[in-house]
C-alpha cells in the first residue's frame, strides 16, 4: 500500500493504493504496478496521483468551447480548492498536462469521423485548410501526410503536362476575340437599358455608346481585324464563327443576345476546355436522369448565364447511347 | 437554350457547335487518359496513437505491429492507394498555394496567402461532409496546396466523390484531371459561394452558384460548412501553437472528435425529426 492523492474538480482527497512490484522492471528500480481504477471513474497517473474522469472531462469540455490554456485551467481549479478548503493543492500545470495527454488515448469515441447519414466517404466533400498549427521546428519525420510518396509508390511515367486542352488553341486569337467580346458587351447593354428607360445616362454617353456598338465607329484596321477573327473562328468551327459574327461583329441586339454572349465568352476562356466540359457533363449526368429531364430543367430554371453553356457542353460529351441526335 | 426552345427549338447552329465541342472534348480526353487508376488494395492500417503515444506501438494487445508508420493523418477508412509519382510533371509535390496567375497556366489571379507563417507549419486540411461532420484531416508539414486535396481523397476514397468544393477548385480540377483522369472523370470541382467573388477571371463552370438552380442536391448544400468547421477550431488555435507535434495531433484529433459528436447528435436529431414529420403526413387544417 502506498499513499496516493485523488484530484477531483473541487478538492483533493488523500488515499492509499495497493501496488505490486513491477515484474518487467529491474528489482532495484523500485517500480510498482498499480490498479487501473477505470471502473472507479479514476485515471491512475503514476500510482501516487490519480485524477477523476470528471475533472479531465471538465477540461476537455471547457477547452472545446473557448480558448483555455492548461495554466488557466490549473489556476481555476486551484482557486476552487481554496474555496473548499482542500488540504492538498492542485498539481502543477505540467503534471496535469501530462496526465491529460495520457488520458486522451483511453477515450473511445463511437462513429468517430463518420457521418451517420453520408458514411465515412461522402459523395459531396467540402475541403478547407485552416491555420491551426504548431511551430515548424517541432515538425518531425514521423509526420506522414497523404502527400508523402513512399518508396513503393507506383510510377506514372506516362503522365505528362497536358497540351492542346483549350478550345481555341491559338492564344492570340483567343485574346483578340475576348477583346472584341468585351467591347461589344460593354456598350450594348448600356444602350439597351437606356432604350428601356431603366437608367439615366447623359446624351454624350449615349451617343458614344451608340457609336461604339456599330462597326462604323471602328477604323479600317479594327474592322479588318474583327473580320479576321470571324474568319479564323469559322475555320476552327463554322457555327462558332457564325455565332461570333452574329452577336459580336454585328452591332444590333438580337433576341437572346445575352445568353449567346455568355456562351461566346467561354470560347475565349483560357480554362482547359476538357475540365469545363467534364464539369458540365457531370452536372448533367450525375443525376442519372435522362437528357429530356435535363433539358426540361434548363427550361424551367430562371438563370440564363450558365444554362446555355452547360447545355451545349453537356451535349458535346453525352454518350451516343443517349437519345440525342446531333 | 430556354430562349431557343421557346422560339422554334434548338437551332442548327447550336447543334453543330455542340457537335464540334463533343469531338473536341473526346480528342482532349484521349490525349490525357494515358493510364488506368491504380486498383485499391489493402495497405497496413495506420493509427494516430502510434505517434502520439509510442508506448502503444508494438503492443500485441492493441495490434500495432508497425512502429510509427503513417501519422498526422486521421481518416476513418484505411489507406487503399499510394500517392503515385509523376516524374514528368514539374513541381509535382511542391506547396504552391500562393500561385497567382498564368505562370503555371492555371489562369486564376486570386492571390492566396500561404498558411505557413511566422515559422509555423502548414496547418491542417480538413474534409467535411454536407452535414458538417469532419470526415478526416491531416497535418500539413509546410504549406497547403492542391496536392493535399488530391492525395487525401485519392488515397482514401475508393471512388472519387461526386462533388468536391474547395476555395481553389478552379485549379484543383486541372491538377487532378492531369494526374488521374480515369479516377476523377465523374467529379465536379466547385468553388464555394463565399470565395466565388474572388475568382473574377475564372470560368463560371467552376462556381457553385451557377449550379444551384439546376441541381437540387447542390442547391441545398451549405458550401461554407468548411469555413464554419474551421472557425469552430479557433478555441484550440492558441493552445496548439505552443504544443509539440505529438501533443498537437492528439489534441486536434480529440477536439475534432468532440465537435463531430455534437454535430452527429444534432444531425441525427434533425433527421429523426424530419422522418417523424414525414411519417405523420400532411397536416390537415
Amino acid at each position: 500500500m502506498i499513499d496516493a492523492v485523488i484530484y477531483s474538480s473541487v478538492l483533493a482527497i488523500r488515499s492509499s493504493i495497493e501496488v505490486l512490484p513491477c515484474s518487467a522492471c529491474h528489482r532495484n528500480a523500485h517500480r510498482f504496478a498499480g490498479p487501473d481504477c477505470g471502473g472507479l471513474q479514476l485515471f491512475n497517473f503514476n500510482n501516487k496521483i490519480l485524477f477523476t474522469h470528471e475533472l479531465l472531462n471538465e477540461y476537455q469540455n471547457r477547452s472545446s468551447l473557448a480558448e483555455l490554456p492548461f495554466e488557466s485551467f490549473r489556476n481555476a481549479i486551484q482557486n476552487t480548492y481554496q474555496t473548499w478548503f482542500s488540504e492538498v493543492e492542485f498539481v502543477r500545470e505540467d503534471v496535469f498536462r501530462d496526465a491529460y495527454f495520457g488520458f486522451l488515448p483511453l477515450q473511445q469515441v463511437e462513429h468517430d469521423f463518420t457521418c451517420p447519414i453520408c458514411g465515412p466517404t461522402p459523395d459531396e466533400v467540402i475541403v478547407d485548410g485552416t491555420s491551426v498549427s504548431f511551430h515548424s521546428s517541432r515538425v518531425t519525420n514521423d509526420l506522414h501526410p497523404p502527400t508523402r510518396i513512399s518508396s513503393s509508390a507506383p510510377l506514372a511515367s506516362d503522365v505528362k503536362p497536358p497540351q492542346n486542352q483549350v478550345l481555341v488553341d491559338d492564344k492570340a486569337l483567343r485574346n483578340t476575340s475576348l477583346r472584341f467580346w468585351n467591347w461589344r458587351n460593354k456598350n450594348l447593354p448600356l444602350v439597351a437599358r437606356r432604350n428601356k428607360g431603366g437608367e439615366i445616362i447623359s446624351e454624350e454617353e449615349l451617343k458614344l455608346a451608340e457609336d461604339a456598338i456599330t462597326t462604323k465607329s471602328l477604323n479600317l484596321a479594327l474592322k479588318t481585324e474583327l473580320q479576321g477573327v470571324v474568319t479564323e473562328l469559322r475555320a476552327i468551327s463554322d457555327p462558332l464563327g457564325m455565332l461570333f459574327d452574329t452577336h459580336v461583329r454585328d452591332g444590333k441586339e438580337k433576341p437572346g443576345h445575352q445568353g449567346y454572349m455568355r456562351l461566346l465568352r467561354q470560347v475565349g476562356d483560357s480554362m482547359e476546355v476538357l475540365m469545363a466540359l467534364l464539369t458540365a457533363y457531370n452536372s448533367c449526368l450525375h443525376t442519372n436522369q435522362s437528357f429530356s429531364w435535363f433539358l426540361s430543367n434548363l427550361c424551367q430554371s430562371s438563370r440564363g448565364l450558365w444554362r446555355r453553356v452547360t447545355m451545349v457542353w453537356s451535349m458535346s460529351l453525352l454518350p451516343l447511347s443517349l437519345p440525342l441526335q446531333l | 437554350m430556354r430562349f431557343e426552345l421557346g422560339h422554334g427549338g434548338i437551332s442548327e447552329t447550336i447543334r453543330q457547335l455542340a457537335k464540334f465541342l463533343r469531338e473536341r472534348s473526346i480528342k482532349a480526353l484521349a490525349t490525357i487518359n494515358t493510364h488506368d487508376t491504380p486498383a485499391p488494395k489493402s495497405l497496413p492500417q495506420q493509427d494516430w496513437r502510434k505517434v502520439c503515444f509510442p508506448q502503444f506501438a508494438n503492443d500485441p494487445k492493441t495490434g500495432f505491429t508497425e512502429l510509427r508508420m503513417q501519422t498526422g493523418a486521421y481518416y476513418p477508412t484505411p489507406q487503399i492507394r499510394e500517392r503515385p509519382r509523376y516524374p514528368h510533371l514539374p513541381h509535382d509535390c511542391d506547396a504552391e498555394r500562393s500561385v497567382t496567375s498564368d505562370i503555371d497556366g492555371i489562369g486564376c489571379n486570386k492571390f492566396y496567402a500561404t498558411y505557413g507563417k511566422r515559422g509555423m507549419n502548414g496547418g491542417i486540411l480538413a474534409l467535411w461532409c454536407r452535414h458538417g461532420v469532419c470526415v478526416g484531416f491531416h497535418i500539413i508539414p509546410k504549406g497547403e496546396g492542391r496536392n493535399d486535396v488530391f492525395s487525401a481523397i485519392f488515397t482514401r476514397w475508393e471512388v472519387a466523390p461526386r462533388v468536391v468544393i474547395y476555395d481553389f477548385a478552379c485549379a484543383l480540377a486541372a491538377y487532378c484531371m492531369t494526374r488521374e483522369p480515369d479516377y476523377w472523370k465523374n467529379t465536379l470541382f466547385l468553388i464555394d459561394k463565399f470565395h466565388s467573388s474572388g475568382h473574377s477571371t475564372c470560368s463560371p463552370a467552376c462556381m457553385l452558384i451557377n449550379y444551384v438552380d439546376d441541381d437540387v442536391v447542390l442547391a441545398t448544400l451549405n458550401s461554407s460548412i468548411g469555413e464554419s468547421g474551421n472557425s469552430s477550431l479557433k478555441p484550440i488555435k492558441k493552445s496548439v501553437s505552443y504544443m509539440s507535434e505529438q501533443h498537437a495531433i492528439a489534441f486536434i484529433k480529440n477536439y475534432v472528435s468532440l465537435v463531430n459528436c455534437r454535430t452527429c447528435l444534432r444531425t441525427v436529431l434533425v433527421e429523426a425529426a424530419k422522418q417523424r414529420d414525414l411519417a405523420r403526413g400532411p397536416v390537415s387544417v
